[in-house]
C-alpha cells in the first residue's frame, strides 16, 4: 500500500472519529451511545401527567395497570382514557368550569384525538377509521436486558424511584440513564425496608437476572 | 477399570479405537477449520472491503438511537395483557396420535406448546412433532388462498365450481369419494354423513399414512367389530412386542410411554418386563429388558411358535419356550403386540391375548382406541374403482396419497383418471400438484376441532391465533357446499349443542359443558356400548420360510411421521434418536452384512425390488439383524427443495440439498402393497455405486472422552452410563454406580449457595429416547437451525443433546441414552478461562452465560468437559420474518461470535420467582418447570431446589442410583443422573456389563 492511500485512511478516520463524537454531544452534555438520559419525546398527544397524576392525583397503575402482573407497564388502551374523558370532555364538561377558560383549546384538541382514535366523533357516534395512537416510547434498555416491572411492583418499589417525578412532568422525561450500573447502584443496597417473600433471598446481583 | 470406558462406544466406526488411533471417533472434538484457499486468502481488495464495511459500523453505531413507537390496543382483550403469557387448552393433530397441549401465547402469538398435563391420554406429555408443528404455522409457504387449476383464486369461485361440478357428477351416477385420515372427530363424522345424504353417490375411505389396519381387520374376524384396542401398558407385568416401536411410533407413543413409565416404578420393587423381538434397531429395542434380533420372515415363525407354546404344543425354540412360559405366568398382566401388518399375525396375537387373559386386562376393547380406523382394503377397492373411471370426484383431506401410495398402483397416474380431484392441504405436495382444486385448510393452532381419540374421551382443539389467511377447515368447506353458512365455531358448538343430552350423562348445561370443555381442553363423555361377539378362533397358516437373501425393513421416521413433516428444519436436523444422523434417510446394515457385502458408512448402494430402483447411503448400525436393510420412510419429499438456501451464508458453504434435489430419497415405491400394505419382508437387492455420501451427523463429535494422559493411574475412569440390572438393585440399591471415590479440592468452599441451588437429575432408566426434549428446548431457547453442512462441521447449536451409547457386540447390543447439557458444575471450568467474565456463577448455583459481555475467545468451550458449548459461527439466517414470529421474547436471540449453552430455562425460574413474589408466598416444589422437563413424556427429566430437603430433586440426589458424569474432575456438576436399570436376569444377560 502506497503512502498516499495511507494518509487519505488516516484523515478518513480521524474525521469519522470526530463526527461519531460530535453525533454523541447532545444539548452540550456527553452521552455514549444509547443513553438516553433526558429524552423528552413530543408525543403524538399532548397528554400532560402532571394534570393528570400530578393535580388530579391519579394513581399511575390505573393506566399503567401492566406493571403489576407483567413486565411491561403498558400504555393504556385508549378506552381507559375513556372511562374518564366519555364524561371529561368540552362539551359536557361541567367539573372543570372554572379553569375551561384557560385550558380550553388544549384540551379540546388533545381529547379529540383520543375520541378520533377510536374511530369517533365527540358525539359518540361513529366517524371514521379506528386509529390507534403511536406513542413514542421514552424508556427503553436495550435488547439483551429483560427488565420486568412485576417484581419491583412487589417489592413496593416507588415508581418515582426511576422514573423520577412524573407528576410533575407535562411532558415525560426519562431522568435516568437506565444504565447497568445505575441498576446496580440499587440492587447493591440492602433490601430490607422492602416487601421481602419469606423463605428466601433474591439474587439480586445475578447476571442472569436480567440478562439471559 | 479402564475396560469399564470401552464397553460403550458411540459408532461402530469408533468401536474398535484406543485413544491414539486416527480413525473418526478420535478427531478433534472442536469444530474443523478447513485450510482457507488461495483464492480466500486476505487480499488487499478484501482488506478494503473489510475497513469499508468497519467503517460503515461505525457511522451506524454513533447514530442516534431509533425512536420506539409503543401503540397500545384500542380496547385491550380482559385476558391479554402485552408482556404476560395467556395459556389456551387445545389439541395438536401433528402427530398421528393426537398430543393434548397447553398454548402459550404471548402478545396474540402462539409461542410454545406443553402437554396438557390433565388430560387422561397424553398425560402431559408431548411429542417432538406435536411441539414442533408450531413452526409449521409461520410457514411462510402456507397456501393461504383456495386454488382453482393452479390459479389463485376466490372462495366464491371455487364455491360455485365445485358445487356446480359435483351435482354433474352425482347426476352421471358417478361416485364422490372423500379420502381422509382417520376421522376422530365427532362433529366432522355427522357433517360428512349429511355431506353423504346431500350428494348421494358419496362415500368416504379413511387411510392412514401408516397403516394399522391388520389389527383392526383381525379384531374384526375375532371379536365381530372392526376396532384398535386400547393398550394398557401401565397394567401390564410383560410385555412382549413384536416389530412394534411402541415408545417411539407405533400406535399412539406419547400415552404409551406414560403408561409403560407408571409400571417401572424402582420405589415399587416390582417393575414389568419388556421383551423386544425386532429386526432394526428401534427406541423401544433400546429400552428392551430383553432384545431379541430376528429377520421379518424369522419372525413369522416365532409368532406360530409362541402360540402353540401358549396353547400347550411343543416347540423346538428354547427361548421362545422361555418366553411362553413367562408370559403364563403373568397370565392376565401381559400384553403381546405386535407391529406387523399382516392379518395372519395379527389374528395369533389375538389368540395369545385371548389364551392369556388379557382382554379386558391389559387390552380394552370395550372403550377402544380411535385414533386409526384406515382400511387397506378400501384403499385397494377405491383404487380398483379409480382404475375403471368410477370415481368422479376424488375429495383428498389431509393426506399425500401420491406420495405413499408409489408402488405398483400408482395414484399419481390415477388421479389422472379423475374428472375433479379436490386437496383440502394448506402446504403444496404430490397430491396438491395434481389437484383441479386446492382448499387450504387450518392449522391446528387456527382451527376449531373436537376429536375422540379414545372412546369416552373428548378433546378440544381451539384457535389460539387468527388464521393468516382464507383457509377453512374441511368441515367449513362441506358445509358450505351444502348451503350452511355457520362459521367454525358453530359448527363444532351447534353439534354438540344438538347432541349434548344424549353424550354426556350430567346435570351440567351446555354452557357449562361448552366453557369447561373449551377451557380444560377434553372432557368424559358416555359411549354406547360397542356388542362384541365372543371370540372366535381363525386357524392361520404361514407359507413356508423362504430364504431371502437381504430382507427390506421400512419403519415410520419418529421426526418426520409418514412425510408430513418434511418441511419442518427443526424436524430435519433433529437427529435419529438411534442413528443419529440429521437430514437424511439412510439404508443401515449390521456391521456384519455390510462388512460381508463388502460397503461402509456412506457407499451410495443402489438398491432394487421389483421394477424399481432407489439410492441410499450406506449405515451401520449395530444391534441390527444380520441380511436385513433399515430405511426411514417420509424423506424425499416434494417441497424440502426449499432448504437449499439453508444455512448461513458464507465462501466455503455448501447446500443442505442440492439445487432441485430432495432432502433424503423416497423409499415408498419399496412399501408391498398386496391385499394388505406391507413394510417388513420384502427381498431387495443391494449394488454398491462406487460413490459416497457426507452423512450429517451429531455424536461423532462432542463426545465425551477422559483422555488416558489427563487422567493419573490412580484415577478410575467410569462409564458415563451406569448401569443395572433389577436383581442386582433390589439386592444393592447402589449396584452399577462407580461412585465414591476420595477426592482432595484446591477449591476454597466459598460459594454457600443460602437461597436455591438450581439442580437437575436426569434418570437413564425412564428416558426412552423420544427426543422430545430437543425441540422443546430449541423452541424455548430460540435455538437455531444450521443445516446439514454446519451439523457436518460439527458446529450443531443444540443446547440439549441426547448422547446414544451402545454396548455389547454384533446384534446383541443395548442401547442407553443420556440427556447431556450444561452440568452448571460449581467448579465450573469453563469459567476462570473466560477472560471478560462472561461465564460466571450465579448465588444460586447456575453458570450464567452473559452474551453482551462475550467476545467469542471459546475458550470456555474448549475447556467444557461435557462439550456442551455452542458457538455462534454465524448470525444464523433469520430472513423469514415469518418463522421469526415463533421467537421465545423471553430470551435473547444470540448475534454472530458469542458462545451459547443451556440456561437451565433461567427465564422460567425469573418468572415463578416474580409469580411468587408477586403473591407474597416462597417458591414451591415443581413451580418450575424447564422445557426439557416439561416435554418428557417419561418424566426422566427433574429439576428443582437442592436446597429444599424436600423437593423431588433432593430426593434423587439422595437416591442410591445418584451419579454424577465425569465426577472424578471434581467439578462438581449440579446435573446428576441415575442409573440404566434393566429387568433381567443376569445368567441370561447376553449384555451382563456391569454385574
Amino acid at each position: 500500500m502506497d503512502k498516499g492511500i495511507n494518509k487519505q485512511f488516516s484523515y478518513m478516520i480521524a474525521m469519522l472519529i470526530v463526527i461519531g463524537l460530535g453525533m454523541s454531544f447532545k444539548n452540550s452534555t456527553f452521552h455514549i451511545p444509547g443513553n438516553q438520559e433526558d429524552y423528552e419525546p413530543k408525543q403524538p398527544i399532548e397528554f400532560s401527567h402532571q394534570l393528570h397524576a400530578g393535580e388530579m392525583e391519579i394513581n399511575c397503575q390505573y393506566c399503567h395497570f401492566g406493571a403489576e402482573d407483567s413486565k411491561h407497564a403498558g400504555i393504556p388502551p385508549a378506552i381507559v382514557c375513556m372511562n374518564c374523558h366519555k364524561f371529561v370532555n368540552n362539551t359536557t364538561n361541567e367539573t372543570r368550569l372554572s379553569e375551561q377558560e384557560t385550558r380550553e383549546p388544549v384540551a379540546n384538541l388533545e381529547i379529540s384525538r383520543i375520541y378520533a382514535s377510536l374511530g369517533i366523533g365527540m358525539d359518540g357516534q361513529k366517524k371514521g377509521n379506528e386509529n390507534p395512537t403511536k406513542w413514542v416510547k421514552v424508556h427503553n434498555v436495550p435488547d439483551f436486558v429483560f427488565f420486568s416491572h412485576k417484581p419491583h411492583i412487589s417489592a413496593n418499589v416507588d415508581c418515582a424511584k426511576c422514573h423520577g417525578d412524573v407528576a410533575s412532568m407535562t411532558r415525560v422525561k426519562q431522568v435516568s440513564d437506565l444504565s447497568m450500573g445505575w441498576c446496580l447502584d440499587c440492587h447493591s443496597q440492602d433490601h430490607n425496608q422492602l416487601q421481602q417473600v419469606a423463605g428466601r433471598t433474591a439474587p439480586l446481583l445475578d447476571c442472569a437476572s436480567c440478562h439471559y | 477399570m479402564s475396560d469399564l470406558i470401552n464397553q460403550y462406544y458411540t459408532t461402530f466406526e469408533d468401536k474398535s479405537c484406543s485413544t491414539d488411533c486416527s480413525c473418526e471417533g478420535n478427531q478433534s472434538d472442536l469444530p474443523t477449520v478447513e485450510n482457507v484457499e488461495e483464492s480466500a486468502a486476505f487480499t488487499r481488495r478484501s482488506f478494503l472491503k473489510a475497513s469499508g464495511f468497519s467503517f460503515a459500523a461505525l457511522m451506524t453505531a454513533c447514530s442516534k438511537t431509533p425512536v420506539q413507537k409503543a401503540i397500545p390496543f384500542l380496547i385491550q382483550p380482559e385476558e391479554i395483557l402485552p408482556g404476560k403469557a395467556t395459556w389456551y387448552a387445545s389439541t395438536s393433530f401433528a402427530c398421528d396420535a393426537g398430543c393434548a397441549v397447553h398454548v402459550k401465547n404471548r402478545d396474540g402469538r402462539p409461542i410454545k406448546l406443553e402437554g396438557n398435563p390433565n388430560h387422561p391420554i397424553t398425560q402431559g406429555g408431548l411429542c417432538a412433532q406435536c411441539q414442533a408443528s408450531l413452526l409449521e404455522l409461520y410457514d411462510s409457504t402456507r397456501l393461504l388462498d383456495p386454488m382453482l387449476y393452479r390459479q389463485s383464486s376466490t372462495w366464491k369461485a371455487v364455491d360455485s365450481y365445485v358445487i356446480k361440478e359435483l351435482r354433474k357428477i352425482r347426476d352421471k351416477g358417478k361416485e364422490i369419494v372423500i379420502l381422509t385420515g382417520t376421522v376422530t372427530s365427532p362433529s366432522l363424522e355427522f357433517t360428512l354423513k349429511k355431506f353423504k345424504k346431500k350428494f348421494k353417490t358419496v362415500s368416504h375411505v379413511q387411510m392412514d399414512e401408516y397403516s394399522y389396519s391388520a389389527i383392526l381387520d383381525a379384531h374384526e374376524k375375532n371379536y365381530g367389530q372392526r376396532i384398535l384396542p386400547k393398550y394398557r401398558f401401565d397394567k401390564a407385568d410383560l410385555i412382549v412386542s413384536i416389530d412394534a416401536d411402541f415408545l417411539g411410533s407405533w400406535v399412539s407413543p406419547i400415552q404409551f410411554t406414560k403408561d409403560f413409565r407408571k409400571n417401572r416404578n424402582l420405589d415399587e420393587k416390582k417393575i414389568s418386563k419388556l421383551i423386544q423381538i425386532e429386526s432394526r434397531m428401534s427406541i423401544t429395542g433400546s429400552k428392551a429388558d430383553e432384545r431379541i434380533v430376528a429377520s421379518p420372515s424369522e419372525m413369522l415363525k416365532i409368532i406360530e411358535d409362541l402360540n402353540s407354546a401358549i396353547q400347550g404344543g411343543d416347540v423346538t425354540n428354547e427361548y421362545v419356550k422361555k418366553i411362553a412360559e413367562d408370559l403364563k405366568h403373568y397370565q392376565g398382566n401381559s400384553l403381546v403386540i405386535s407391529g406387523i401388518n399382516d392379518i395372519r399375525v395379527q389374528l395369533i396375537i389375538n389368540q395369545i391375548n385371548q389364551t392369556l387373559g388379557n382382554v379386558g386386562r391389559t387390552l380394552d376393547i370395550k372403550k377402544p382406541s380411535r385414533q386409526f380406523a384406515g382400511s387397506d382394503l378400501n384403499i385397494k377397492s377405491l383404487i380398483k374403482k379409480m382404475e375403471s373411471e368410477m370415481v368422479g370426484a376424488l375429495l383428498i383431506v389431509d393426506s399425500n396419497p401420491a406420495y405413499i401410495l408409489t408402488n405398483g398402483n400408482n395414484f399419481k397416474s390415477l388421479l389422472k383418471k379423475v374428472e375433479l380431484v379436490i386437496s383440502f392441504s394448506d402446504k403444496k405436495n404430490e397430491t396438491t400438484d395434481l389437484s383441479h382444486v386446492i382448499a387450504p385448510t387450518l392449522h391446528d393452532m387456527e382451527a376449531w376441532n373436537d376429536s375422540e381419540q379414545t372412546a369416552g374421551i373428548l378433546s378440544m382443539t381451539q384457535p389460539v391465533i387468527n388464521p393468516f389467511g382464507k383457509n377453512r377447515s374441511l368441515r367449513k368447506s362441506l358445509s358450505t357446499w351444502m348451503g350452511n353458512s355457520q362459521n367454525e365455531r358453530d359448527l363444532v358448538r351447534n353439534y354438540w349443542k344438538k347432541i349434548f343430552k344424549s353424550r354426556v350423562k350430567s346435570s351440567k348445561t351446555f354452557a357449562r359443558f361448552w366453557n369447561e370443555l373449551v377451557h380444560d381442553g377434553y372432557t368424559r363423555i358416555s359411549t354406547e356400548p360397542i356388542k362384541m361377539i365372543s371370540f372366535q378362533n381363525q386357524s392361520v397358516k404361514f407359507p413356508k420360510l423362504k430364504t431371502i437373501d437381504i430382507e427390506l425393513v421400512l419403519f415410520q421416521s419418529s421426526q418426520l411421521g409418514m412425510g408430513r413433516h418434511a418441511e419442518n428444519p427443526w424436524l430435519q436436523e433433529l437427529p435419529d434418536p438411534i442413528t443419529k444422523v440429521t437430514w437424511d434417510n439412510t439404508a443401515s446394515f449390521s456391521p456384519e452384512t455390510a462388512d460381508k457385502l463388502g460397503f461402509k458408512k456412506g457407499d451410495v448402494l443402489e438398491i432394487s425390488s421389483g421394477k424399481t430402483t432407489l439410492r441410499l447411503p450406506a449405515f451401520l448400525q449395530p444391534g441390527q439383524k444380520n441380511n436385513t436393510l433399515v430405511t426411514a420412510m417420509g424423506y424425499g419429499r416434494n417441497g424440502t427443495e426449499r432448504f437449499h438456501e439453508l444455512g448461513p451464508d458464507w465462501i466455503q458453504k455448501k447446500p443442505t440439498v442440492k439445487k432441485g434435489e430432495t432432502v433424503g430419497t423416497s423409499v415408498s415405491s419399496l412399501i408391498q402393497f398386496e391385499s394388505e400394505i406391507h413394510y417388513t419382508g420384502m427381498p431387495v437387492k443391494v449394488r454398491k455405486t462406487g460413490e459416497t455420501w457426507d452423512l450429517a451427523m451429531t455424536q461423532t463429535y462432542h463426545s465425551l472422552k477422559n483422555p488416558s494422559n489427563t487422567s493419573p493411574a490412580i484415577m478410575p475412569v467410569r462409564p458415563f452410563v451406569q448401569e443395572t440390572t433389577f436383581n442386582e438393585y433390589k439386592k444393592n440399591p447402589s449396584s452399577g454406580s462407580h461412585h465414591g471415590h476420595p477426592i482432595t479440592t484446591l477449591w476454597e468452599d466459598d460459594h454457600p449457595y443460602e437461597g436455591h441451588h438450581w439442580g437437575m437429575a436426569f434418570d437413564l432408566s425412564a428416558c426412552t429416547g423420544c427426543s422430545s426434549c430437543i425441540i422443546g428446548c430449541q423452541v424455548e431457547n430460540n435455538v437455531p437451525v444450521v443445516g446439514k453442512d454446519e451439523v457436518f462441521r460439527k458446529r450443531d447449536m443444540a443446547w440439549l443433546r441426547l448422547d446414544r451409547y451402545y454396548s455389547g457386540e454384533g446384534e446383541d447390543v443395548d442401547v442407553s441414552f443420556q440427556a447431556m447439557m450444561c452440568q452448571h458444575c460449581d467448579n465450573a471450568p469453563c469459567e476462570p478461562v473466560c477472560p471478560v467474565l462472561a461465564t460466571v456463577h450465579s448465588s444460586e448455583g447456575l453458570n450464567q452465560q452473559v452474551y453482551n459481555r462475550c467476545v467469542g475467545t471459546r475458550f470456555c468451550a474448549n475447556n467444557c468437559p461435557y462439550k456442551v458449548r455452542r458457538f455462534n459461527w454465524f448470525e444464523y439466517a433469520r430472513d423469514d420474518m415469518m418463522e421469526n414470529m415463533v421467537l421465545n421474547p423471553d430470551v435473547t436471540v444470540r448475534s454472530r461470535g458469542v458462545m451459547e449453552k443451556c440456561s437451565m430455562c433461567v427465564q422460567r425460574i425469573q418468572e415463578a420467582k416474580f409469580e411468587a413474589k408477586r403473591l407474597g408466598v416462597p417458591l414451591k416444589d415443581g413451580d418450575i418447570k424447564l422445557a426439557c422437563e416439561q416435554s418428557c413424556p417419561a418424566d426422566a427429566i427433574v429439576f428443582g431446589d437442592l436446597n429444599n430437603p424436600e423437593s423431588k430433586i433432593s430426593k434423587m440426589t439422595k437416591d442410591e442410583r445418584h451419579y454424577h458424569v465425569l465426577e472424578e474432575l471434581n467439578i462438581l456438576p449440579t446435573v446428576g443422573y441415575l442409573t440404566n436399570v434393566r429387568n433381567r436376569n443376569i445368567d441370561e444377560n447376553k449384555g451382563g456389563h456391569n454385574g
